[in-house]
């Protein structure tokens, strides 16, 4: 009901990184890291879904791959344009407003090497998820990589609420200070092979809240 | 039960979103003809929805958009309910398969968001504009799905005054009462007995206080209880001077803190916050704006009639006419629905959030 409220939502973007760092206690740079040194490979033709402010797409071209970024969010665009201008990297990145739910209309089968998604499945309910993993398959070239990184829930319910506790004050900081905010999701894994696509690997972050996917589309 | 106490910490902690299952939920039998209505994922307004549809036996489809917990309004203007959701919603939910026909019925109060062309273009639906409220539902079916002028207009009655009275004082009594407990341990019932008593006097009498509703009007509300602490505490009580000092700074900072967006709370009124952090190029936006319709291009669809919350335009002579123009809230509805765009703001679209 306040605009307030509104205001603040809409206003997060410039400090959605920053928000992010405290959220992830930095992890998240490493695991990107970690996905570029791993995974990305020169000439790759590369889609990631919800690209945000871009850093990742930007470490993705600074290693010759050829990348396609789509997010939701026009601000998140515009700050991810301010810095692959600044990289000197638009020639090798291309940023398009899009909903992963268009990917119907928009990408044709088997058009790309690998297909890469970070704390975006979480802001999913199941039936997109299930939606945009068959889309995924479709879009991606046989042998073809995808990863997922995201915030997942300890089986454990003592694990999930102890570190519910540890993690409740970078929460509550992050919220004040930037808006931002991260889920978890559940069965990622299920979901992944109801899809079609074989888990090759998976690594973990900040205790196992975090993890990442590897998973292949091998037919 | 279960029921009463969500809707109870729900009010409490209104302030911040709740998510709920997103996706189609079924009401009563529907058949191959029966309406589909849209609403955002904001539990407090899906199970108020869900209440209205089943208490009156209505048979019909919803459609749960993911808004990330922000009901239509809040999520419309923060980029959150777009055409974008609404298409997910269309794609995953299978309601395509469940109708012969393609019209959804959306929140009127999601129009700043909504896109309707787009979601055309995406998936063949159409769309219209329903009441703005859930409990108008009833009528409008019965009435063949028109609205009647009142099923457009918001309001700010007393039980959502309430709600925002509560809105404000419960997260205030927690972070003040954190503060007291620290520094004033002795003041702690007197500072929380007083957010409650500031904030329900404000939204109570929302439309009694000295001059409209704004910073200023609160901060006077403070001023005065401020005064009345003075009085009371040197007359009449126990207080030390510093307690008195104390109580009085507080109780203005009370009116002040409700007072930064104290119009805004309302559905009514334009953002005073929104438009002063605008206009100061702290956020994207045009500032307050006044609405302009150019007579020429305007084709007399009256879509601008169906979408405006606050009722401000009349069809004269086929043409639409903005006429009780201060009583507009900016919330860009009428502008962004005009299939002419012939309706404009009156300040360069560059300067426009999207």
């Amino acid at each position: 009901m306040s605009y307030a409220f509104m205001k603040i939502l809409e206003s997060a973007p410039e400090r959605y990184d920053a928000g992010i760092d405290i959220l992830t206690l930095g992890r998240l740079r490493h695991l990107k890291q970690d996905i570029v040194n791993e995974f990305i490979a020169k000439d790759d033709r590369v889609l990631e879904l919800g690209c945000g402010t871009g850093s990742l797409a930007i470490l993705c071209a600074a290693k010759e791959a050829e990348v396609i970024g789509i997010d939701l969010s026009p601000n998140m665009l515009a700050i991810a344009h301010r810095k692959l201008r600044k990289a000197g990297l638009t020639e090798k990145i291309k940023l398009v407003k899009m909903s992963a739910m268009d990917m119907d209309t928009t990408f044709d089968d088997n058009s790309f090497n690998v297909i890469t998604s970070t704390l975006v499945f979480s802001e999913m309910s199941r039936e997109e998820i299930r939606y945009v993993l068959n889309q995924c398959h479709r879009v991606l070239k046989t042998n073809g990589s995808l990863l997922i990184a995201d915030e997942i829930v300890p089986q454990n319910p003592f694990a999930k609420f102890l570190l519910f506790l540890l993690r409740l004050p970078f929460i509550i900081i992050a919220y004040i200070f930037t808006q931002t905010t991260t889920r978890a999701v559940a069965s990622l894994d299920e979901e992944l092979r109801q899809a079609g696509f074989n888990i090759i690997k998976t690594k973990s972050y900040l205790l196992g809240t975090m993890r990442l996917f590897q998973a292949r589309k091998t037919i | 039960m279960i029921d009463f106490i969500k809707s109870f910490v729900e009010t409490l902690l209104r302030i911040l979103p709740f998510p709920t299952k997103t996706g189609l939920r079924v009401f009563g039998k529907p058949d191959r003809h029966s309406p589909v209505f849209v609403t955002a994922n904001f539990d407090l307004t899906v199970r108020r929805v869900a209440r209205v549809l089943s208490q009156n036996q209505i048979d019909c489809y919803l459609l749960v958009v993911n808004t990330k917990g922000i009901n239509a309004w809040c999520a419309a203007r923060g980029g959150h309910f777009t055409a974008d959701q609404v298409v997910s919603v269309i794609k995953t939910s299978g309601i395509g398969e469940l109708v012969d026909h393609r019209q959804l019925i959306l929140p009127e109060l999601c129009a700043p968001g909504v896109n309707p062309r787009e979601i055309y273009n995406k998936t063949g639906w159409h769309t219209k504009f329903g009441p703005a409220y859930a409990s108008y539902i009833p009528e409008y079916i019965k009435s063949g799905f028109q609205k009647t002028a009142k099923m457009n207009l918001v309001e700010f009655p007393i039980i959502q005054r309430l709600e925002m009275a509560t809105m404000w004082a419960f997260p205030m009594t927690i972070l003040i009462g954190i503060l007291f407990t620290i520094l004033w341990r002795n003041l702690l019932p007197e500072i929380i007995a007083l957010i409650w008593i500031i904030a329900l006097f404000l939204f109570t009498l929302y439309f009694w206080l000295p001059g409209k509703p704004s910073l200023v009007s609160a901060l006077v509300i403070g001023g005065i209880f401020a005064l009345g602490i003075a009085a009371f505490g040197l007359f009449a009580s126990h207080w030390s001077i510093r307690d008195i000092w104390i109580l009085s700074l507080s109780a203005v900072s009370i009116a002040g803190i409700i007072g930064i967006d104290f119009p805004g709370s309302s559905p009514l009124f334009h953002s005073q916050w929104v438009t002063w952090t605008q206009e100061r190029g702290l956020t994207k936006g045009p500032g307050r704006f006044k609405v302009v319709v150019d007579p020429e291009g305007c084709n007399g669809c009256g879509i601008c009639l169906d979408v405006c919350p606050r009722g401000i335009y009349r069809l004269e002579a086929k043409k639409a006419v903005a006429s009780d123009i201060e009583k507009c809230e900016n919330c860009t509805a009428c502008f962004k629905q005009c299939p002419q765009q012939t309706i404009s703001i009156g300040v360069p679209i560059e300067n426009f959030y999207r």
